[in-house]
């Protein structure tokens, strides 16, 4: 794997993404939002603060709305603050779930300060996320609601500028390897297995040894991976009494006698970058 | 050709020809994918022929947006939470890949976005892009499984487990209706390990009595379509049946273990002192033996023993045979009629037992399969399972202490039937339906067996008007 992969975040600490290296100056400086401003006040009212609303209350009479999203947008310069009450207040969806409270949070949300909302929409939850990592720059997700974006914002849209996660790139299987090290390492309670306790001796299992292409005996005390996927497909390939024998022997399987399909596959490419041997699949 | 699985899958690590192995590997899924270091969820692919993302070159797309509000602000996509993904994927719409994903202690998602990472120890996922996700997996979360010093469950922990579990698991797919119990026998050797007892035809044994009580939990809950080659399953379990299953409000597990408890107050004691199952495997006791104690006290044991007669034909079913003893009524002139509110837990449809004066003797929980209105038939017949003692001076041998030392949960504001006692009507007193109420199953008799319609909710006043009586029941 290329080395800027390498470079990349480490476990647990998210400081560098989105934005490439000349634009995380910006990030760094604007982490924190001051207190009084109308974006923090926005935050307050999704928080349901109810120090703030009393507060607000109070002083409701000296401003022309007694909505409180209202009044942070006509006293607001900053423009996270304009397309967040904006979307709050001219979109019914938001709206909804702005005075539900339930799905709308403003918060610390991916580093920075931003909006998020969930609901329920045709039995699916339809994620759509504002985020303002910055008070330079917000980012949505939920690529459906963009058009109601634009409708709604006037918003023109473009290619994305500099950014350093590409998912069209191969998976940085350093990264993964790195997960999997931190969790091994520190994580006590992934260590016992919760439920093989149960067995009184290990369980005798098939594997895909991914070097020699083989099937080889072993058991559930070897370190294996195993691949959960949805059943089905055109091919129909199974180990049965017939072929066993000669699907022990050395790139037996993935040959031409016995081709497999590209999932698994590629789950037995993936166990062997990752620097395992063996490949439970049902 | 295997009885016992659906033998159509590529299969590679189980030998397919050998059937006691090949079934020996299905009950131990929960080791196989418990033990792996790390197991790799294939998300996005439909099945076996797709490409695992990221892993082939050119198997991910760019999937980034971009809007621009002026030369300094704008919008970009990201990639979504895990927990979204996994709401809208193909994987958590099927059977077999239910307890795959539960019981892997690491998981490598792969998905058309980017690779996710989960452990046990982990609440929010790890992502490739290296965002921090704050909303774990939302639905598609793991269960709370009890921590205990032993390791070992009560079962009215378990229990909690086990409706969560089921009620996620009945609403997929499968390829084969067969698999039904197969597909979630991983996840019932952790109960059955936990605490204790086996699985009968997918009700725990231990808590037998109240695991019958399991009604529609959606919409939809129609027979479970027979194979050829299957098994065929009892009515009287769930897995007879295709759509969400759920269990009673009370028993539903709450993110509040104190709201749980509190639902303690309501207690119910088991009518049925013994059960047989009569099978391929022979004829045997249910043994109810964990201390369950919804009802704080001990269970009846058997008292019973029906007489049992080996040589008696059975030619009318190969199906398994529930054999018990209880109350039986027959609900003459009454029908249920679909109350136009749901009640409970969403989605289940509550049918008022009324007489023909539209006076509602009791409620049953239904789903929208079935008619508005139906008349019950004179085959069918309403069975006592439990009796919920409502009155705290209430005397007799009926009359069970809380089990939390508190008042039972009983004055005129609990009502979470949405009925009224018939009797009601010529009371003055609220206090006149502080009366037991009753657990009760609709069955309908063929011949000398009968089958389950459904679970009913009755005051005992209003039952006792159908003059019940003792009577031997045989379920298929």
């Amino acid at each position: 794997m290329s080395s800027d992969q390498a470079s990349k975040g480490s476990l647990g600490h998210p400081e560098k993404f989105l934005l490439n290296s000349s634009q995380d100056e910006q990030l760094e400086e604007e982490a924190v939002l001051p207190d009084h401003n109308p974006c923090s006040e926005l935050v307050r009212i999704a928080d349901n603060d109810q120090q703030y609303l009393s507060e607000y209350e109070n002083r409701s009479s000296h401003f022309s709305s007694r909505e409180p999203v209202i009044d942070v947008l006509s006293r607001t310069s900053c423009a996270i603050c304009v397309i967040t009450s904006s979307l709050i207040l001219r979109h019914p969806r938001f709206r909804d779930a702005w005075k539900s409270q339930e799905h709308l949070r403003i918060g610390n949300w991916l580093n920075g300060y931003g909006v998020y909302l969930r609901e329920h929409f045709l039995g699916r939850l339809q994620p759509f996320h504002l985020s303002m990592l910055s008070q330079k720059r917000a980012y949505c997700e939920g690529l459906g609601h963009l058009p109601d974006l634009k409708q709604h914002m006037n918003l023109s849209f473009s290619e994305p500028p500099h950014v350093s996660f590409d998912n069209s790139r191969q998976l940085d299987i350093g990264m993964a390897q790195r997960w999997l090290q931190v969790c091994i390492m520190s994580h006590q309670g992934c260590h016992g297995n919760s439920q093989g306790e149960r067995l009184s001796k290990p369980l005798d299992l098939l594997f895909i040894d991914v070097e020699e292409k083989r099937l080889v005996r072993g058991s559930s005390s070897d370190i294996y991976l195993a691949l959960s996927y949805v059943s089905g497909g055109t091919q129909k390939l199974q180990t049965s009494n017939d072929n066993f024998g000669s699907l022990q022997r050395r790139g037996a399987i993935g040959g031409s006698d016995f081709r497999l399909p590209q999932l698994f596959a590629d789950a037995m490419s993936l166990v062997k970058s990752l620097g395992f041997r063996y490949l439970w699949i049902e | 050709m295997g009885v016992l699985l659906a033998n159509n899958f590529s299969a590679l690590c189980i030998v397919q020809d050998d059937i006691t192995a090949k079934h020996g590997q299905i009950m131990q899924m929960d080791a196989i994918y418990s033990q792996a270091h790390l197991t790799i969820v294939a998300l996005s692919s439909q099945n076996s022929e797709s490409k695992l993302p990221g892993v082939s070159q050119g198997s991910r797309s760019p999937i980034r947006a971009f809007a621009k509000v002026d030369p300094n602000y704008g919008f970009a996509s990201i990639p979504p939470q895990l927990g979204e993904l996994l709401d809208s994927s193909v994987y958590e719409e099927r059977g077999w890949t239910f307890q795959e994903r539960l019981l892997s202690k690491r998981c490598l998602y792969l998905t058309d976005f980017q690779a996710y990472f989960t452990c046990s120890t982990l609440s929010n996922p790890i992502r490739e892009d290296g965002l921090t996700e704050i909303f774990g997996l939302g639905e598609a979360d793991r269960p709370k499984w009890p921590e205990t010093q032993n390791g070992t469950w009560t079962w009215e922990q378990g229990f909690r487990n086990y409706v969560w579990l089921l009620q996620r698991y009945t609403t997929r797919k499968l390829s084969y209706e067969k698999d039904i119990i197969n597909a979630f026998s991983g996840l019932s050797a952790i109960l059955q390990h936990r605490c204790g007892g086996s699985f009968i035809y997918g009700l725990p044994e231990s808590i037998f009595d109240v695991a019958l009580l399991w009604f529609p939990g959606d919409n939809s809950l129609v027979r479970r379509q027979n194979e050829i080659t299957g098994q065929t399953f009892p009515s009287w379990s769930w897995a007879a049946w295709k759509g969400k299953v759920s269990y009673l409000e009370y028993y539903n597990l709450s993110d509040n273990t104190e709201d749980y408890l509190g639902y303690l107050n309501f207690v119910i004691h088991p009518e049925i002192s013994s059960f047989h199952v009569e099978d391929t495997s022979g004829y045997r006791l249910i043994d109810r033996s964990a201390m369950v104690n919804f009802s704080g006290q001990e269970r009846p044991r058997s008292t019973l023993n029906f007489a049992q007669d080996s040589n008696q034909s059975r030619s009318y079913t190969s199906r398994p045979i529930l054999h018990f003893q209880t109350y039986s009524a027959t609900p003459i002139g009454l029908s249920l009629r679909r109350q136009n509110f749901q009640i409970w837990v969403s989605g289940t449809v509550g049918f008022d037992l009324v007489d023909t004066e539209s006076i509602s003797h009791g409620i049953f929980l239904g789903s929208m399969d079935w008619p508005e209105s139906f008349c019950l038939n004179s085959d069918m017949e309403l069975i006592l399972l439990f009796r919920n003692i409502s009155s705290p001076d209430r005397s007799g041998p009926n009359s069970l202490p809380s089990l939390t030392g508190r008042k039972p949960h009983l004055n005129t504001s609990f009502n979470p039937y949405g009925y009224r006692s018939s009797r009601r009507e010529d009371s003055e007193s609220e206090s006149d339906w502080k009366w037991s109420l009753f657990i009760l199953m609709l069955i309908e008799w063929t011949g000398d067996v009968a089958e389950r319609v459904g679970i009913v909710m009755m005051y005992e006043a209003d039952y006792l008007k159908l003059q019940p009586k003792v009577k031997d029941i045989q379920l298929i």
